[in-house]
């Protein structure tokens, strides 16, 4: 059995980190093969960003394949990049308000540790314009997470990575909960343990979120 | 064995490390940037010393100092920087001195991209520098083998007094894997190492009649190259490497190295699936380029080779075609610019010269 | 009877093959007497580049690095990294050093590395047969400036020592020149503070000589020496620019 996520949105919104946090949890706590392979290009916060995550029972031959089973897009602009890629029957999970009509503006707060001049890349990275995704389209499920407001109201919009990836666990049979749970402690927690809390309820409210969306 | 999730960059320096490299000089230049960065923390924890030098030209001549004094050394770069350091990698071999040099490779040619390729094939095995000198050039497939060949290649380099060259791209670079690293070598094994090359190496006084004034230039160059020629021949009989996977009844052979040799595996996987008799050739080192794996086939079963590359023009392709020798049609499944392989088009290719018999 | 003056054992008995009145020979023989006098005679690394400078290799008896031109204070500054109880200098000409190595001399010296420099600064590129160089005077005629340099053409000589002076890290920086006794003695002092300077691990030294080219500057030796004292040294004033 082997499964392969893609992980895609802005430079800032922490995609990388999820990929590796994936990567790591399925490595400490599986017997599993794991690739892990990020987009890398000039260094520039607002930037395009993603990363490949393989998941095996084999080795692994194509750490970045063309489809995959998984794409957790956290804006429109990695959806639009990345829906080529999904595996016919294959899930999507894009940052959007379940709610169509409600709109998620919490760009201002995006923007910190982001610097002035992000102001104007900002507004496309958090700009999640649900009302033209349909629920299911091009053969695969789109999954609906209110990440950017549910990490907003949790107290910090860099929580989103954290909704998105308790989504993608609590949807998936990719990985026991607590597992992923125990890497976000481990390797978030070290060098910030006061984000310990925060970091468990998003994680937990994307968990929740994701099993919802079980049909 | 505890197996840790690491990137490639971070692979071959801290194999490096653990391998008793005390010294790397290095310039900045993407996508290998991680390989500095990560020796600039841990080299100093061990006694070795980091420089961000001035240029690649400056990088590869302070591994010549080092490597004078006897201390295991090594640099890294991409492409563009290691075309840089071709003097210096010339002045290596001519002056028999050890060192590991690590070859990202990227898009090319000029400055092109930042993003993988396989494109400096020909300038690794044939043609590093002036002079008609031979490297051992190892290719490493997987992060695990990243940092095991880079661990081997300190010992081969001191074993035949002579640069050791890590053909790697930049996806390896980047990605990510758990592996298990090798056991580090101790202060006390660091320290004999470095005694052990007394007989040439300069340091502490250690003046020799026969290692002085024979660092650099000469005179009566070609006994010296007629000796390195004869090496480089024996290296054919003790240096050859290479995985061959499902070959004995393949009537398809896929040939790949290092990060194409991934994608080419996946694609015998997928074709034994589909019933086709294919198997791979992995070139483990490309210099020496394993001949015989070529020749050891039946060529009255095998339809074809795929040659699988990222670099257009095929490079590697052509040692294929010199080591198949017209006993059976060479195809190439090509991709470059930064442009990474896609598995589907291996099968394309594959399926196609499958059928064309 | 007591010998008052002798041939340092360090420089090769044979003599020189340098071109006859060369002050790269008396350059030789200096840096060996203050080795021998430093008792590190056996416990120092040459490291030189290409040009006439490399062939000092024959005639120094210390240890020897020799690589491409211009990379001589790259590996020596690498070198002395890694084996911090060795003497190390370079020996380079103003081709080596100032041009091709610009930008490995300069970040030597700039990072502050605990390495002899020893320039012979000639004005010409020697071995080649006499091109213009990044030190050639205005006016003075080369092989690849016939009518002489231009400073529209080629900018102005250039002054190592002044330039380094701008820097922070280096300690000692020096003009001298071998056109009469009292500046041999004055050279062999420099030499002695900037090997000293290294034992004393205090940082980059430089000594910078005004040498000569009889051969490529179409003189004779005597004339050389005048050539220098009357063209050389008005453009390039000799002292101590650096001494920290």
């Amino acid at each position: 059995m082997e499964k392969s996520i893609i992980v895609a949105g802005v430079g800032g919104q922490g995609v990388l980190l999820v990929g590796q946090t994936l990567s790591n949890a399925a490595n400490e706590t599986t017997d599993k093969f794991v690739t892990y392979f990020p987009s890398y290009g000039m260094q520039k916060r607002g930037g395009t960003s993603e990363c490949y995550v393989v998941i095996s029972d084999e080795p692994i031959g194509v750490p970045k394949p063309k489809l995959v089973d998984y794409l957790l897009a956290f804006n429109t602009e990695a959806f639009n990049r990345f829906k080529g890629n999904v595996k016919p029957g294959g899930t999507v999970f894009l940052n959007a308000a379940e709610d169509e009509a409600e709109s998620v503006s919490t760009n201002a707060d995006m923007l910190v540790g982001m610097g002035e001049g992000a102001a104007t890349d900002a507004s496309a990275m958090n700009e999640c314009a649900a009302a033209d995704v349909p629920a299911d389209t091009e053969g695969f499920k789109v999954v609906r997470v209110d990440a950017a407001k549910t990490a907003f109201n949790l107290g910090s919009s860099k929580a989103l990575n954290l909704v998105m990836t308790g989504a993608l666990i609590g949807y998936s049979d990719l990985m026991p909960a607590e597992n992923v749970l125990q890497t976000i402690f481990k390797k978030l927690g070290a060098k910030h343990p006061e984000m310990n809390e925060m970091n468990e309820k998003a994680y937990s409210l994307g968990l929740e979120a994701g099993r919802r969306s079980v049909r | 064995m505890e197996k840790i999730f690491v990137k490639g960059c971070e692979a071959v320096a801290e194999a490096a490390v653990r391998a008793g490299c005390r010294f790397f000089a290095g310039y900045p230049i993407t996508p290998q940037n991680e390989v500095p960065e990560y020796l600039a923390r841990k080299l100093p924890q061990v006694g070795g010393i980091f420089v961000q030098a001035e240029s690649e030209i400056a990088s590869i001549s302070m591994v010549f100092g080092a490597a004078a004094g006897g201390t295991r050394s090594m640099t890294s770069s991409a492409s563009t920087g290691v075309s840089l350091m071709s003097e210096g990698i010339s002045a290596l071999a001519g002056a028999h001195l050890p060192a590991v040099i690590c070859n990202f490779q990227r898009s090319g040619p000029g400055i092109s991209n930042i993003q993988p390729s396989q494109q400096d094939y020909n300038q690794a095995t044939k043609a590093h520098g002036h002079g008609a000198f031979r490297m051992l050039v190892l290719a490493p497939s997987t992060l695990q083998e990243a940092a095991d060949m880079t661990y081997r290649a300190f010992d081969l380099a001191d074993k035949y007094l002579n640069p050791v060259y890590l053909l790697l791209d930049g996806f390896t670079g980047a990605m990510m894997e758990p592996i298990v690293f090798p056991d580090p070598k101790s202060d006390e094994w660091i320290l004999e190492n470095k005694a052990s090359k007394a007989g040439w190496a300069l340091f502490d006084g250690n003046l020799r009649e026969e290692r002085r004034r024979a660092m650099g230039g000469r005179n009566d160059q070609e006994p010296d190259n007629i000796a390195s020629a004869e090496m480089y021949e024996r290296w054919k009989g003790t240096e050859v490497e290479y995985e061959e996977t499902l070959t004995d009844d393949a009537e398809l052979i896929i040939t790949a190295y290092g990060i194409s040799a991934r994608f080419a595996g996946a694609a015998v996987k997928k074709l034994r699936e589909e019933g086709l008799k294919v198997g791979l050739i992995r070139p483990v080192k490309v210099y020496p380029f394993p001949e015989e794996a070529f020749d050891k086939l039946d060529y009255t079963r095998v339809r074809g080779i795929l040659s699988v590359e990222m670099s257009i023009p095929a490079n590697f392709a052509e040692d294929v075609k010199y080591a198949a020798c017209r006993r059976a049609p060479v195809k190439t499944c090509l991709s470059s610019g930064g442009n990474i392989l896609e598995l589907d088009a291996i099968l394309d290719a594959a399926r196609e010269l499958y059928g064309s018999r | 009877m007591n010998a008052v003056y002798t041939r340092p054992k360090t420089l090769d008995a044979a003599g020189s093959t340098y071109c006859p009145g060369c002050h790269h020979a008396t350059a030789n023989k200096l840096i060996c007497e203050v080795l021998e006098e430093l008792g590190q005679e056996k416990n120092a690394v040459a490291v030189m580049g290409v040009g006439c400078c490399a062939n000092s290799f024959r005639y120094l008896g210390t240890d020897l690095i020799a690589l491409p031109h211009g990379r001589p204070c790259a590996a020596a500054s690498a070198y002395k990294k890694c084996n911090p109880d060795v003497v190390t200098f370079t020996y380079q000409g103003d081709g080596d050093l100032a041009s091709i190595g610009l930008a490995e001399t300069l970040m030597a010296a700039n990072r502050g590395d605990n390495i002899t420099v020893v320039f012979i600064n000639n004005a010409v590129y020697a071995m080649t047969g006499g091109q213009i160089a990044p030190t050639t005077l205005i006016g003075q005629k080369t092989s690849t400036a016939p009518g002489g340099r231009i400073a529209e053409e080629y900018g102005y000589p250039l002054h190592m020592c002044e330039l380094m002076g701008q820097l922070r890290a280096p300690k000692y920086l020096a003009r001298v020149a071998c056109t009469d006794v009292p500046n041999v003695r004055k050279t062999r002092a420099s030499l002695m503070k900037a090997f000293k300077n290294q034992l004393d691990g205090k940082g980059f030294s430089m000594v910078e000589i005004l040498s000569n080219c009889p051969t490529n500057w179409g003189m004779s030796a005597l004339e050389s020496i005048e050539f220098i004292e009357n063209q050389l040294i008005p453009e390039y004033p000799l002292g101590e620019y650096r001494d920290i």
